[in-house]
């Protein structure tokens, strides 16, 4: 498994201010699934939202996200892609992706999440606990449409200790301000790097 | 003076807002790539230290392209002029360079020379960044002979737009240092874009008609993906800047290349926005 620095870019609008955003910090990122069907009992919503985990579904929500925009499961975020050029290769940074999403192409002010996720290197779109890399055409060629955003695609909620911090920027790509995490878990604690018993 | 085919639906708020949005990316690009890759608790001092640009010069072209497709002719050279000075030409590696020059002599704004010794570019007179010629001789540290036969063909190319002659005049020694293998130029020749550009022959429209077709095939795969075109928005790059690098140049060489064809709607419009680009007050 690889873990991967992900960006993630949300609009603000009249129900996503900045106290949602940093509240996200404590709560996790969702997803559209858990923000429509979520209810009281923790353990069938975790069950429900395993079992609306497919091949099918992650397909729909990569290359037809206007039919499932409200209930996907899966959550958009972006890693960055290099794709061919007239002069070589080109480099689509993940930071463009997510200001492109979080101000709707410069017209409103947005934010951008920090997190971390654990990739597959194979196909794992039923698993909630990992995330699949959209933009790897070596595994997912039918994704190619959508190859220059550089996703990856996170499942269900990305757990809040992953989210290292929340900045804001105004329509015209200023920062405005950001906020860290206090419970965030450096993923550098969980590499695979082992010191020696010392 | 025309648009790009497809784009009729595209309004010019929707444009402008589009264009404006790349140009802030682009001028922004530093900062932005430095404050979104910032660790907790990382001071902005620190965070300056960093000194890589990501994805300043494609926000460049791509403001450029749609500039170009919308018929805002002049101010898309504006911007690929901005594209080509994103690195430091002095000291920037081959891939960096080549793709400055590329942008820099479809702008005007870059005289791009290839010579025996090296690449040579003269920037425009009043060019503070660039007061003097700048010259990065053929060597292993300019790259490998397949990283530079990967170059050849767009430094060519930048040649040509420049109005210099496309196949350098290149030692076929094959001593390594300060030359050219003949396997490298080979291997370059093999470009269809260094095809195209050859004297008048079979060969070169041949080239040309495939560049042609499959540029047109691109517009019409970037239409057909709705979401992104609506919001006049492209997977891809929306102009295919070595066709239109290659029209240029031949104009500049006094030839039509394959003009005399009909050609379909995402070929005439690129031929007219070359014509375009043609009649442009050059800066060198």
């Amino acid at each position: 498994m690889l873990l991967q620095w992900c960006l993630k870019g949300i609009s603000e609008h009249s129900h996503f201010t900045d106290a949602h955003a940093t509240g996200l910090l404590r709560k996790g990122i969702p997803s559209r699934w858990l923000l429509s069907y979520a209810g009281s009992n923790a353990f069938a919503d975790v069950s429900a939202a395993q079992q609306t985990l497919s091949q099918a579904a992650l397909d729909n929500h990569v290359n037809n996200y206007g039919a499932v925009a409200g209930n996907t499961p899966y959550i958009s975020l972006s890693a960055g892609s290099v794709v061919p050029a007239s002069h070589g290769v080109s480099v689509r940074p993940a930071w463009r992706t997510a200001l492109d999403f979080a101000t709707q192409g410069g017209a409103v002010s947005g934010y951008i999440f920090r997190c971390w996720v654990i990739l597959s290197p194979k196909p794992s779109a039923g698993l909630s606990p990992l995330a699949d890399e959209v933009r790897e055409l070596n595994i997912f060629r039918q994704f190619f449409t959508f190859h220059d955003e550089g996703e990856v695609a996170a499942k269900i909620l990305v757990p809040h200790r992953q989210i290292e911090w929340v900045q804001k920027f105004d329509a015209r790509g200023n920062f405005i301000f950001q906020a860290d995490n206090p419970d965030f878990v450096d993923p550098l604690d969980i590499c695979n790097l082992i010191e020696v018993v010392a | 003076m025309s648009r790009i085919p497809g784009s009729e639906k595209w309004s010019s708020d929707l444009v402008r807002g589009r264009i404006e949005f790349l140009v802030d990316c682009a001028k922004g690009a530093r900062r932005l790539s430095q404050f979104m890759t910032r660790r907790r608790g990382e001071t902005e001092a620190v965070v300056e230290q960093a000194a890589e640009i990501s994805g300043a010069a494609e926000c460049w072209s791509d403001a450029a392209a749609l500039a170009f497709a919308s018929n805002h002719t002049a101010e898309g050279l504006l911007y690929l002029a901005r594209a080509a000075v994103v690195s430091d030409l002095r000291r920037c590696s081959l891939p960096e360079l080549a793709r400055s020059a590329f942008f820099g002599s479809l702008a005007g704004y870059l005289n791009v020379r290839l010579s025996a010794d090296g690449i040579r570019i003269l920037p425009r007179s009043e060019n503070r960044l660039y007061p003097d010629e700048i010259s990065r001789p053929w060597s292993a540290e300019l790259g490998t002979a397949i990283q530079i036969a990967r170059s050849l063909p767009v430094l060519a190319l930048a040649a040509a737009v420049s109005g210099n002659p496309f196949e350098p005049e290149i030692s076929f020694d094959g001593k390594g240092e300060g030359s050219l293998s003949r396997s490298t130029l080979l291997a370059a020749f093999a470009a269809p874009d260094f095809r195209a550009l050859r004297q008048a022959s079979d060969s070169a429209r041949a080239a040309i008609r495939e560049m042609e077709e499959t540029w047109e095939l691109r517009l019409t795969m970037m239409r057909e993906d709705t979401y992104h075109w609506e919001r006049a928005r492209a997977r891809t790059e929306l102009i295919d800047w070595r066709l239109l690098a290659v029209h240029v140049a031949l104009l500049r060489r006094g030839s039509s290349g394959s003009a005399d064809e009909s050609p379909g709607p995402a070929t005439a419009y690129l031929r007219d926005l070359a014509g375009e680009i043609h009649k442009m007050p050059r800066w060198v």
